[in-house]
């Protein structure tokens, strides 16, 4: 226990002394952070976006006009039973031709003197299937019925939401990546230069019968309080950020952000765990 | 305690290190390595804390051998042992406190134990004065005190002490002698690397081990 609290005031000790290294280190964990927390920003709020276009997906099955009561009891209780369905709606004629009122100003009795309009489901899937691939199987199990006339739905909408979910998603995997593999690189080279400079008392300490673990430690312990102060740093910009962008740039950009306390924990959890790597990389060449 | 048994560390050059070094060395034994600058005095105390390894031959200390020690082992063998370099390997960056007490703490002792031994050991060696100074402020018989400081307060079994008089004065040459034989006579083997002939003569009982181009020439 002692030798812990030791070592921890060792890791104080060291955060003061390293001066230029200590604060070039906080700079490039706070700069990443800041970053990546934007990227985060942003990409959820696009990711957000694609899933409220996503919601307003839906199929329309049209039925034979021949449709009995009975077969259209069936179907509906077959739609009741399908997995990926979260709602339907069963649209009649008369319903059909109700519609077709609001949205065209004319009763189509007047227009055609009959009522062409056929009876249909309105469903929505639950929104995990809502996927070209899921659609695709899905309908071509409902068009085997033979009361089913036509299925319709916006495959081209799906095609598209797909292709920028992708692109959204491989862009913020790879900034993460890059970001964070350049950064531990920085780190652990700034923390390297930093340790040569006292690789002397590294060895003595090692001769006097230190472990590997007893060196390592105050190293580490000062990674991590750098990438603390660093990630805090981070959290501070992106808050103010936000509540400039929230309070005073509305009339500019019309668009708000939220930031909650899970972002700025993992935002800190993060800088921590660029300092352990970063210092426990840097270290092992010297022990 | 220490056994060598036909050890040689030659660092890959036929002219570097010890040759066949065969030698034993008891539990209170103070025993004197003399010879020649570059004579291998410094390397056979490093073979015994394992700081380098023989090519060929065993060096024993108690349980530890060097032909089956493991790496992580090697600390606990040195913490047995009370060090005291020839360069002194004092921690730039401390004061005399640290200095000594860092033993302690690589020794995982208590804390409660710490700061009292550690002034005890300093005041004991005369350095009760300069328990804040830093390396660099102190004169070279100070450091030397401060590193054997260092080295006895842990207790260990064996003290290695490579050229402790270095370059101090006789008076404080012999102050430091006489404070390594009353560690010896507490039942603590010595090690004393030294090229100065006198000070073998402050020691009556000593055995006297002569080194010259890594071998031993004789033992008195
Ligand atoms: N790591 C090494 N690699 C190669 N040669 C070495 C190494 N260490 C020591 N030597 C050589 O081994 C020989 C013995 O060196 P050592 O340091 O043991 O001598 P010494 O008796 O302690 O000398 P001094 O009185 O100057 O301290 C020297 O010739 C030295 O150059
Ligand atoms: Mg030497």
């Amino acid at each position: 226990m002692i030798v812990f609290w030791f070592l921890i005031r060792e890791g104080f000790r060291g955060l003061v002394r390293s001066k230029f290294a200590g604060a070039f280190t906080i700079l490039i964990v706070w700069i990443t952070l800041t970053i990546l927390g934007i990227g985060y920003i942003v990409s959820r709020d696009m990711v957000n976006a694609v899933n409220s276009l996503r919601a307003q997906f839906d199929i329309n099955i049209f039925l034979e006009q021949t449709a009995n009561q009975q077969d259209i009891k069936e179907f509906a209780s077959h739609l009741k039973s399908v997995e990926e369905v979260g709602q339907y709606k069963f649209i009649s004629k008369s319903d059909a031709a109700e519609k077709f009122k609001d949205e065209f100003g004319k009763d189509i009795l007047t227009v055609l003197d009959h009522n062409p309009l056929p009876p249909s489901f309105n469903v929505q899937l639950k929104p995990v299937y809502r996927n070209l691939a899921s659609v695709e199987s899905i309908t071509s199990d409902l068009s085997k019925f033979s009361i089913v006339d036509e299925i319709k739905y916006k495959k081209n909408f799906l095609i598209i939401l797909e292709k920028y979910q992708r692109a959204i998603l491989y862009i913020i995997t790879g900034t993460f990546l890059l970001f964070g593999f350049i950064s531990i690189v920085l780190i652990s080279n700034t923390i390297k230069m930093a340790i040569f400079s006292r690789r002397n008392i590294i060895s003595t300490m090692k001769l006097l019968g230190a472990t590997n673990n007893f060196v390592r430690a105050p190293f580490v312990i000062e990674g991590i309080l750098q990438g603390f102060i660093g990630a805090s740093l981070a959290s501070l910009v992106l808050y103010g950020l936000s509540y400039l962008l929230n309070n005073h740039l509305q009339s500019i950009i019309q668009y708000t952000v939220e930031i909650d306390l899970p972002l700025f924990i993992a935002i800190i959890v993060f800088g921590i765990l660029m300092g352990l790597t970063g210092s426990i990389r840097a270290i092992r060449k010297f022990l | 305690m220490i056994n060598f048994h036909k050890v040689s560390c030659t660092f890959g050059s036929p002219d570097a290190g010890v040759k066949n070094i065969s030698l034993n060395i008891g539990d209170d034994d103070f025993l004197f390595l003399v010879g020649p600058n570059g004579s291998g005095k410094s390397t056979l105390l490093r073979l015994i804390y394992m700081d380098c390894f023989p090519d060929s031959g065993i060096v024993k200390i108690k349980n530890f051998r060097s032909n089956k020690i493991r790496q992580k082992d090697i600390p606990k063998l040195r913490r047995n042992i009370g060090m005291i370099f020839q360069d002194f390997r004092l921690l730039p960056d401390r004061d005399v406190y640290q200095n000594v007490a860092i033993s302690l703490y690589i020794s995982h002792y208590k804390a409660g134990q710490i700061k009292k031994a550690v002034h005890e050991k300093i005041n004991q060696l005369n350095l009760g004065h300069r328990v804040h100074y830093k390396p660099e402020q102190l004169s070279g018989g100070e450091k030397q005190m401060v590193a054997i400081a260092r080295a006895l307060i842990k207790d260990p079994i064996v003290i290695l002490a490579d050229e402790p008089t270095g370059d101090l004065d006789p008076r404080s040459s012999i102050e430091i002698i006489d404070e390594l034989y009353k560690i010896n006579q507490n039942n603590r083997a010595v090690i004393v690397a030294t090229h100065d002939y006198d000070l073998v003569k402050r020691v009556p009982d000593a055995q006297i081990v002569s080194l010259k181009d890594g071998e031993i020439t004789s033992i008195i």
